[in-house]
Protein backbone atom coordinates (compact mmCIF):
# COMPACT_ATOMS: atom_id res chain seq x y z
CA UNK A 1 0.00 0.00 0.00
CA UNK A 2 1.45 3.37 -1.02
CA UNK A 3 1.80 6.09 1.62
CA UNK A 4 -1.12 8.11 0.21
CA UNK A 5 -3.35 5.04 0.27
CA UNK A 6 -2.63 4.72 3.97
CA UNK A 7 -4.36 8.03 4.52
CA UNK A 8 -7.60 6.95 2.86
CA UNK A 9 -10.40 6.73 5.44
CA UNK A 10 -11.29 3.20 6.53
CA UNK A 11 -13.04 3.81 9.85
CA UNK A 12 -16.14 5.62 8.61
CA UNK A 13 -18.32 2.51 8.83
CA UNK A 14 -17.13 1.65 12.33
CA UNK A 15 -19.92 0.92 14.77
CA UNK A 16 -19.32 1.58 18.46
CA UNK A 17 -19.04 -1.51 20.64
CA UNK A 18 -22.18 -2.82 22.24
CA UNK A 19 -22.15 -3.80 25.91
CA UNK A 20 -21.90 -7.49 25.01
CA UNK A 21 -18.88 -9.06 26.68
CA UNK A 22 -17.01 -11.89 24.95
CA UNK A 23 -15.81 -15.12 26.56
CA UNK A 24 -12.23 -15.83 27.53
CA UNK A 25 -10.34 -17.66 24.79
CA UNK A 26 -8.70 -19.97 27.33
CA UNK A 27 -12.07 -21.10 28.72
CA UNK A 28 -13.15 -22.33 25.30
CA UNK A 29 -10.72 -25.24 25.59
CA UNK A 30 -13.00 -26.88 28.17
CA UNK A 31 -15.82 -26.79 25.64
CA UNK A 32 -13.50 -28.44 23.10
CA UNK A 33 -12.37 -31.05 25.64
CA UNK A 34 -15.80 -32.04 26.92
CA UNK A 35 -18.07 -31.18 23.99
CA UNK A 36 -15.91 -31.85 20.94
CA UNK A 37 -15.28 -30.00 17.73
CA UNK A 38 -18.88 -28.95 16.95
CA UNK A 39 -19.41 -27.42 20.39
CA UNK A 40 -16.21 -25.40 20.32
CA UNK A 41 -16.83 -24.25 16.75
CA UNK A 42 -20.21 -22.82 17.77
CA UNK A 43 -18.74 -21.04 20.81
CA UNK A 44 -15.70 -19.70 18.93
CA UNK A 45 -17.89 -18.48 16.05
CA UNK A 46 -20.23 -16.61 18.41
CA UNK A 47 -17.27 -15.20 20.32
CA UNK A 48 -15.65 -13.97 17.10
CA UNK A 49 -18.84 -11.99 16.44
CA UNK A 50 -18.70 -10.46 19.92
CA UNK A 51 -15.06 -9.49 19.29
CA UNK A 52 -16.09 -7.74 16.03
CA UNK A 53 -13.65 -9.80 13.98
CA UNK A 54 -13.66 -9.50 10.18
CA UNK A 55 -15.69 -12.06 8.19
CA UNK A 56 -12.52 -13.92 7.15
CA UNK A 57 -11.79 -14.80 10.80
CA UNK A 58 -15.27 -16.25 11.24
CA UNK A 59 -14.85 -18.12 7.95
CA UNK A 60 -11.53 -19.45 9.28
CA UNK A 61 -13.22 -20.70 12.43
CA UNK A 62 -15.83 -22.51 10.36
CA UNK A 63 -13.05 -23.97 8.21
CA UNK A 64 -11.26 -25.33 11.31
CA UNK A 65 -14.61 -26.69 12.49
CA UNK A 66 -15.27 -28.37 9.13
CA UNK A 67 -11.76 -29.82 9.05
CA UNK A 68 -12.18 -31.09 12.61
CA UNK A 69 -15.55 -32.66 11.83
CA UNK A 70 -14.06 -34.34 8.74
CA UNK A 71 -11.26 -35.71 10.90
CA UNK A 72 -13.81 -36.98 13.44
CA UNK A 73 -15.79 -38.75 10.68
CA UNK A 74 -12.65 -40.29 9.17
CA UNK A 75 -11.39 -41.40 12.58
CA UNK A 76 -14.80 -42.83 13.45
CA UNK A 77 -14.88 -44.78 10.18
CA UNK A 78 -11.32 -46.07 10.60
CA UNK A 79 -11.14 -46.67 14.36
CA UNK A 80 -14.71 -47.58 15.22
CA UNK A 81 -15.75 -49.41 12.06
CA UNK A 82 -15.10 -52.95 13.24
CA UNK A 83 -15.88 -54.89 16.42
CA UNK A 84 -12.41 -54.27 17.84
CA UNK A 85 -12.48 -50.64 19.03
CA UNK A 86 -8.97 -49.39 19.86
CA UNK A 87 -8.53 -48.05 23.37
CA UNK A 88 -7.28 -44.67 22.09
CA UNK A 89 -10.35 -43.95 19.92
CA UNK A 90 -12.09 -41.62 22.35
CA UNK A 91 -8.84 -39.83 23.17
CA UNK A 92 -8.24 -39.32 19.45
CA UNK A 93 -11.68 -37.74 19.01
CA UNK A 94 -11.07 -35.43 21.99
CA UNK A 95 -7.64 -34.55 20.60
CA UNK A 96 -9.25 -33.44 17.32
CA UNK A 97 -11.53 -31.03 19.23
CA UNK A 98 -8.63 -29.54 21.20
CA UNK A 99 -6.48 -29.27 18.08
CA UNK A 100 -9.27 -27.48 16.16
CA UNK A 101 -9.69 -25.12 19.11
CA UNK A 102 -5.95 -24.34 18.90
CA UNK A 103 -6.47 -22.96 15.39
CA UNK A 104 -9.59 -21.05 16.44
CA UNK A 105 -7.69 -19.62 19.40
CA UNK A 106 -4.95 -18.25 17.13
CA UNK A 107 -7.53 -16.68 14.79
CA UNK A 108 -9.35 -14.92 17.63
CA UNK A 109 -6.27 -13.91 19.63
CA UNK A 110 -5.38 -10.54 17.98
CA UNK A 111 -9.00 -9.34 18.27
CA UNK A 112 -9.21 -10.55 21.84
CA UNK A 113 -6.09 -8.53 22.64
CA UNK A 114 -7.56 -5.46 20.95
CA UNK A 115 -10.71 -5.91 23.03
CA UNK A 116 -8.84 -6.42 26.31
CA UNK A 117 -6.42 -3.55 25.65
CA UNK A 118 -9.02 -0.95 24.74
CA UNK A 119 -11.82 -2.09 27.02
CA UNK A 120 -12.93 0.61 29.47
CA UNK A 121 -13.18 -2.06 32.14
CA UNK A 122 -9.65 -2.93 33.25
CA UNK A 123 -10.39 -5.78 35.65
CA UNK A 124 -10.12 -8.98 33.56
CA UNK A 125 -12.91 -10.59 35.63
CA UNK A 126 -15.24 -7.78 34.59
CA UNK A 127 -14.12 -7.70 30.96
CA UNK A 128 -15.36 -11.18 30.13
CA UNK A 129 -18.66 -13.02 30.40
CA UNK A 130 -18.76 -16.36 32.18
CA UNK A 131 -18.81 -19.27 29.73
CA UNK A 132 -20.48 -21.65 32.19
CA UNK A 133 -24.06 -21.35 30.87
CA UNK A 134 -23.43 -21.13 27.14
CA UNK A 135 -20.51 -23.54 27.42
CA UNK A 136 -22.60 -26.16 29.17
CA UNK A 137 -25.34 -25.94 26.53
CA UNK A 138 -22.72 -26.19 23.76
CA UNK A 139 -21.04 -29.16 25.45
CA UNK A 140 -24.29 -31.10 25.87
CA UNK A 141 -25.64 -30.37 22.38
CA UNK A 142 -22.26 -30.67 20.64
CA UNK A 143 -21.44 -33.92 22.40
CA UNK A 144 -24.77 -35.54 21.45
CA UNK A 145 -24.65 -34.39 17.84
CA UNK A 146 -21.05 -35.58 17.54
CA UNK A 147 -21.81 -38.93 19.17
CA UNK A 148 -24.79 -39.35 16.81
CA UNK A 149 -22.55 -38.68 13.80
CA UNK A 150 -19.83 -41.01 15.11
CA UNK A 151 -22.36 -43.77 15.82
CA UNK A 152 -23.91 -43.39 12.36
CA UNK A 153 -20.50 -43.49 10.65
CA UNK A 154 -19.25 -46.42 12.74
CA UNK A 155 -22.58 -48.04 11.91
CA UNK B 1 -5.92 38.36 36.95
CA UNK B 2 -3.79 38.37 33.84
CA UNK B 3 -2.82 34.91 32.74
CA UNK B 4 0.76 35.29 31.58
CA UNK B 5 3.28 33.12 29.76
CA UNK B 6 4.80 31.94 33.04
CA UNK B 7 1.48 30.60 34.26
CA UNK B 8 0.97 28.85 30.96
CA UNK B 9 4.40 27.25 31.39
CA UNK B 10 3.45 26.20 34.92
CA UNK B 11 0.22 24.65 33.63
CA UNK B 12 2.30 22.73 31.07
CA UNK B 13 4.69 21.63 33.83
CA UNK B 14 1.84 20.20 35.92
CA UNK B 15 0.77 18.22 32.89
CA UNK B 16 4.31 16.93 32.36
CA UNK B 17 4.61 15.73 35.95
CA UNK B 18 1.27 13.92 35.90
CA UNK B 19 -0.85 16.47 37.78
CA UNK B 20 -3.52 17.37 35.19
CA UNK B 21 -6.01 18.41 37.88
CA UNK B 22 -3.63 21.22 38.91
CA UNK B 23 -3.31 22.23 35.25
CA UNK B 24 -7.09 22.61 35.13
CA UNK B 25 -7.13 24.55 38.43
CA UNK B 26 -4.57 26.98 37.08
CA UNK B 27 -6.33 27.34 33.73
CA UNK B 28 -9.59 28.11 35.52
CA UNK B 29 -8.02 31.37 36.70
CA UNK B 30 -7.38 32.51 33.12
CA UNK B 31 -9.04 35.66 31.82
CA UNK B 32 -10.87 36.41 28.57
CA UNK B 33 -7.81 37.08 26.44
CA UNK B 34 -6.31 33.68 27.23
CA UNK B 35 -9.25 31.93 25.57
CA UNK B 36 -7.99 33.24 22.23
CA UNK B 37 -4.62 31.50 22.67
CA UNK B 38 -4.47 28.02 21.09
CA UNK B 39 -2.12 26.83 23.85
CA UNK B 40 -4.79 27.46 26.45
CA UNK B 41 -7.13 25.01 24.68
CA UNK B 42 -4.34 22.53 24.02
CA UNK B 43 -3.44 22.39 27.71
CA UNK B 44 -7.07 22.22 28.78
CA UNK B 45 -7.82 19.43 26.29
CA UNK B 46 -4.69 17.49 27.27
CA UNK B 47 -5.48 17.78 30.99
CA UNK B 48 -9.07 16.62 30.48
CA UNK B 49 -7.78 13.75 28.32
CA UNK B 50 -5.33 12.68 31.04
CA UNK B 51 -8.17 12.73 33.56
CA UNK B 52 -10.18 10.48 31.21
CA UNK B 53 -12.87 13.19 30.87
CA UNK B 54 -13.04 12.54 27.16
CA UNK B 55 -16.35 14.23 26.32
CA UNK B 56 -15.13 17.46 27.91
CA UNK B 57 -11.80 17.05 26.12
CA UNK B 58 -13.57 16.83 22.76
CA UNK B 59 -15.59 19.96 23.61
CA UNK B 60 -12.47 21.87 24.71
CA UNK B 61 -10.64 20.88 21.53
CA UNK B 62 -13.64 22.05 19.53
CA UNK B 63 -13.50 25.46 21.26
CA UNK B 64 -9.85 25.82 20.34
CA UNK B 65 -10.35 24.62 16.77
CA UNK B 66 -13.17 27.14 16.32
CA UNK B 67 -10.47 29.76 16.79
CA UNK B 68 -7.83 28.00 14.68
CA UNK B 69 -9.07 25.02 12.62
CA UNK B 70 -5.53 24.12 11.52
CA UNK B 71 -3.96 23.73 14.98
CA UNK B 72 -2.41 20.26 14.61
CA UNK B 73 -1.91 19.44 18.33
CA UNK B 74 -5.60 20.11 19.00
CA UNK B 75 -6.71 18.04 16.01
CA UNK B 76 -4.54 15.21 17.33
CA UNK B 77 -5.87 15.47 20.88
CA UNK B 78 -9.47 15.65 19.69
CA UNK B 79 -8.90 12.52 17.58
CA UNK B 80 -7.45 10.65 20.55
CA UNK B 81 -10.33 11.70 22.83
CA UNK B 82 -12.91 10.74 20.21
CA UNK B 83 -11.11 7.42 19.89
CA UNK B 84 -11.48 6.80 23.62
CA UNK B 85 -15.20 7.46 23.26
CA UNK B 86 -15.22 4.80 20.50
CA UNK B 87 -16.32 7.42 17.97
CA UNK B 88 -13.78 6.19 15.48
CA UNK B 89 -15.38 7.76 12.40
CA UNK B 90 -15.13 11.23 14.02
CA UNK B 91 -11.65 10.43 15.31
CA UNK B 92 -10.50 9.44 11.84
CA UNK B 93 -11.81 12.69 10.35
CA UNK B 94 -9.88 14.67 12.99
CA UNK B 95 -6.60 12.79 12.56
CA UNK B 96 -6.83 12.87 8.75
CA UNK B 97 -7.41 16.63 8.90
CA UNK B 98 -4.14 16.88 10.84
CA UNK B 99 -2.33 14.49 8.50
CA UNK B 100 -3.46 16.53 5.53
CA UNK B 101 -1.51 19.42 7.05
CA UNK B 102 1.54 17.28 7.87
CA UNK B 103 1.44 13.80 6.28
CA UNK B 104 4.87 12.82 7.64
CA UNK B 105 4.40 13.69 11.29
CA UNK B 106 5.36 10.46 13.12
CA UNK B 107 3.10 11.24 16.10
CA UNK B 108 0.10 11.73 13.84
CA UNK B 109 0.88 8.52 11.97
CA UNK B 110 1.15 6.66 15.28
CA UNK B 111 -2.09 8.24 16.47
CA UNK B 112 -3.87 7.06 13.35
CA UNK B 113 -2.31 3.62 13.82
CA UNK B 114 -3.76 3.51 17.34
CA UNK B 115 -7.25 4.32 16.01
CA UNK B 116 -6.97 1.64 13.32
CA UNK B 117 -5.74 -0.87 15.92
CA UNK B 118 -8.71 -0.02 18.09
CA UNK B 119 -11.01 -0.88 15.19
CA UNK B 120 -9.18 -4.18 14.68
CA UNK B 121 -7.50 -2.98 11.45
CA UNK B 122 -4.15 -4.29 12.59
CA UNK B 123 -2.56 -4.69 9.15
CA UNK B 124 -3.18 -1.03 8.36
CA UNK B 125 -2.00 -0.02 11.84
CA UNK B 126 1.24 -1.89 11.19
CA UNK B 127 1.77 -0.16 7.85
CA UNK B 128 1.18 3.21 9.47
CA UNK B 129 3.77 2.59 12.19
CA UNK B 130 6.18 1.29 9.57
CA UNK B 131 5.70 4.58 7.72
CA UNK B 132 6.30 6.51 10.97
CA UNK B 133 9.48 4.47 11.51
CA UNK B 134 10.65 5.32 8.00
CA UNK B 135 10.25 9.02 8.83
CA UNK B 136 11.77 8.89 12.34
CA UNK B 137 13.28 5.49 13.14
CA UNK B 138 14.92 6.48 16.42
CA UNK B 139 11.86 8.13 17.95
CA UNK B 140 11.04 6.16 21.14
CA UNK B 141 7.31 6.89 20.75
CA UNK B 142 7.41 5.34 17.28
CA UNK B 143 9.38 2.33 18.50
CA UNK B 144 6.88 1.81 21.31
CA UNK B 145 3.92 2.07 18.96
CA UNK B 146 5.51 -0.50 16.65
CA UNK B 147 5.89 -2.75 19.68
CA UNK B 148 2.30 -2.14 20.72
CA UNK B 149 0.95 -3.11 17.30
CA UNK B 150 3.22 -6.17 17.24
CA UNK B 151 1.83 -7.16 20.65
CA UNK B 152 -1.76 -6.82 19.43
CA UNK B 153 -0.92 -8.98 16.41
CA UNK B 154 0.39 -11.70 18.74
CA UNK B 155 4.07 -11.14 17.83
CA UNK B 156 5.26 -11.24 21.41
CA UNK B 157 8.98 -11.66 20.73
CA UNK B 158 9.05 -8.64 18.41
CA UNK B 159 6.98 -6.60 20.90
CA UNK B 160 9.41 -7.39 23.72
CA UNK B 161 12.41 -6.54 21.53
CA UNK B 162 10.88 -3.17 20.58
CA UNK B 163 9.96 -2.49 24.21
CA UNK B 164 13.61 -3.07 25.14
CA UNK B 165 14.77 -0.84 22.27
CA UNK B 166 12.53 1.95 23.55
CA UNK B 167 13.89 1.44 27.08
CA UNK B 168 17.46 1.64 25.81
CA UNK B 169 16.64 5.17 24.59
CA UNK B 170 14.42 6.16 27.51
CA UNK B 171 14.93 3.87 30.54
CA UNK B 172 12.34 5.76 32.58
CA UNK B 173 9.48 5.30 30.13
CA UNK B 174 6.51 3.83 31.98
CA UNK B 175 4.74 2.83 28.78
CA UNK B 176 7.83 1.04 27.45
CA UNK B 177 8.12 -0.94 30.71
CA UNK B 178 4.44 -1.72 30.41
CA UNK B 179 4.81 -2.90 26.80
CA UNK B 180 7.77 -5.11 27.70
CA UNK B 181 5.81 -6.54 30.63
CA UNK B 182 2.80 -7.37 28.47
CA UNK B 183 5.00 -9.16 25.94
CA UNK B 184 6.92 -11.00 28.68
CA UNK B 185 3.66 -12.16 30.21
CA UNK B 186 2.43 -13.56 26.90
CA UNK B 187 5.75 -15.35 26.47
CA UNK B 188 5.36 -16.97 29.88
CA UNK B 189 8.03 -14.94 31.69
CA UNK B 190 5.69 -14.02 34.54
CA UNK B 191 8.45 -12.96 36.95
CA UNK B 192 10.01 -10.68 34.33
CA UNK B 193 6.56 -9.26 33.53
CA UNK B 194 5.95 -8.57 37.22
CA UNK B 195 9.23 -6.62 37.48
CA UNK B 196 8.37 -4.61 34.36
CA UNK B 197 4.84 -3.79 35.55
CA UNK B 198 6.05 -2.86 39.04
CA UNK B 199 8.62 -0.49 37.53
CA UNK B 200 6.00 1.00 35.21
CA UNK B 201 3.46 1.64 37.95
CA UNK B 202 5.97 3.53 40.07
CA UNK B 203 5.88 6.29 37.46
CA UNK B 204 2.17 6.01 36.80
CA UNK B 205 0.41 4.85 39.98
CA UNK B 206 -3.05 5.93 38.78
CA UNK B 207 -3.09 3.67 35.70
CA UNK B 208 -5.88 1.14 36.35
CA UNK B 209 -4.77 -1.29 33.64
CA UNK B 210 -1.25 -1.35 35.05
CA UNK B 211 -2.67 -1.87 38.54
CA UNK B 212 -4.54 -4.93 37.32
CA UNK B 213 -1.41 -6.21 35.54
CA UNK B 214 0.68 -5.87 38.72
CA UNK B 215 -2.04 -7.59 40.72
CA UNK B 216 -2.32 -10.44 38.19
CA UNK B 217 1.42 -11.10 38.05
CA UNK B 218 1.77 -10.93 41.86
CA UNK B 219 -0.89 -13.62 42.13
CA UNK B 220 0.68 -15.72 39.34
CA UNK B 221 4.12 -15.62 41.01
CA UNK B 222 2.80 -16.49 44.48
CA UNK B 223 4.42 -19.70 45.88
CA UNK B 224 1.02 -21.45 45.81
CA UNK B 225 1.07 -21.17 42.02
CA UNK B 226 4.71 -22.18 41.51
CA UNK B 227 3.71 -25.75 40.52
CA UNK B 228 1.80 -24.43 37.49
CA UNK B 229 4.15 -21.55 36.69
CA UNK B 230 6.19 -23.54 34.10
CA UNK B 231 2.99 -24.04 32.06
CA UNK B 232 2.84 -20.28 31.50
CA UNK B 233 5.69 -20.77 29.00
CA UNK B 234 3.41 -22.87 26.82
CA UNK B 235 0.34 -20.70 27.30
CA UNK B 236 -3.20 -22.03 27.66
CA UNK B 237 -3.46 -23.37 24.11
CA UNK B 238 0.03 -24.87 24.11
CA UNK B 239 -0.48 -26.56 27.49
CA UNK B 240 -3.73 -28.20 26.45
CA UNK B 241 -2.47 -29.33 23.06
CA UNK B 242 0.72 -30.69 24.70
CA UNK B 243 -1.30 -32.52 27.35
CA UNK B 244 -3.66 -34.02 24.80
CA UNK B 245 -0.77 -34.97 22.51
CA UNK B 246 0.95 -36.73 25.42
CA UNK B 247 -2.19 -38.63 26.40
CA UNK B 248 -2.95 -39.52 22.77
CA UNK B 249 0.66 -40.54 22.17
CA UNK B 250 0.69 -42.84 25.20
CA UNK B 251 -2.58 -44.43 24.09
CA UNK B 252 -1.26 -44.89 20.57
CA UNK B 253 1.80 -46.65 22.00
CA UNK B 254 -0.51 -49.02 23.84
CA UNK B 255 0.46 -47.57 27.23
CA UNK B 256 -3.13 -47.32 28.51
CA UNK B 257 -2.20 -47.16 32.20
CA UNK B 258 0.36 -44.42 31.64
CA UNK B 259 -2.21 -42.50 29.56
CA UNK B 260 -4.76 -42.87 32.37
CA UNK B 261 -2.24 -41.54 34.88
CA UNK B 262 -1.46 -38.64 32.52
CA UNK B 263 -5.18 -37.81 32.33
CA UNK B 264 -5.48 -37.79 36.12
CA UNK B 265 -2.30 -35.69 36.52
CA UNK B 266 -3.52 -33.21 33.93
CA UNK B 267 -6.96 -32.86 35.52
CA UNK B 268 -5.32 -32.38 38.95
CA UNK B 269 -3.14 -29.61 37.47
CA UNK B 270 -6.20 -27.92 35.93
CA UNK B 271 -8.26 -28.10 39.13
CA UNK B 272 -5.26 -26.99 41.20
CA UNK B 273 -4.74 -23.94 38.99
CA UNK B 274 -8.41 -23.00 39.48
CA UNK B 275 -8.35 -23.34 43.26
CA UNK B 276 -4.83 -22.10 44.04
CA UNK B 277 -5.31 -18.73 42.32
CA UNK B 278 -8.22 -17.56 44.54
CA UNK B 279 -6.33 -18.85 47.59
CA UNK B 280 -3.26 -16.83 46.53
CA UNK B 281 -5.46 -13.73 46.10
CA UNK B 282 -6.88 -14.12 49.62
CA UNK B 283 -3.35 -14.69 51.00
CA UNK B 284 -1.97 -11.56 49.34
CA UNK B 285 -5.00 -9.45 50.29
CA UNK B 286 -4.65 -10.45 53.94
CA UNK B 287 -1.03 -9.26 53.83
CA UNK B 288 -2.07 -6.14 51.90
CA UNK B 289 0.29 -7.03 49.06
CA UNK B 290 -2.32 -6.53 46.35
Amino acid sequence: MAAEDLLRPTLQEHLPRTGVRPWRLGSQVYVAFFGGVLAVTAIAFLNAGMLHTPARVRAGILAFGAAGLTAVIVLAAVLLGGDDVPSGARTALTFVGVLAWGGMFLLQRPYDRVYATFSREKDPDEQYESLIGAGLVAVVLGFFVQITIVTAVAG
Amino acid sequence: MAFDVQQMALAEHYLDVGQPERTLELLSTADGDSFERPDYWRLRTAALYELERYKEAVRAAGEGLARDPHWIPLLYLRAMAEGELDKLADAERSILAALELDPEDPYLLCGYARLCARAGQLAKAERLVDEAARVDPENPAVIQMRGFVAYLRGRNRKAQKLGEEALAIDPESSSAHSLRGAAQLQRGDVRGARRSFETAIRDDPTDRALGEAVRGTRVATHPLLWPVLPLERLGVAGSWVAAMATIFGLRALGLGTAAGIAVVVWLVIVVYSWTAAPAAVRWLERRQQL
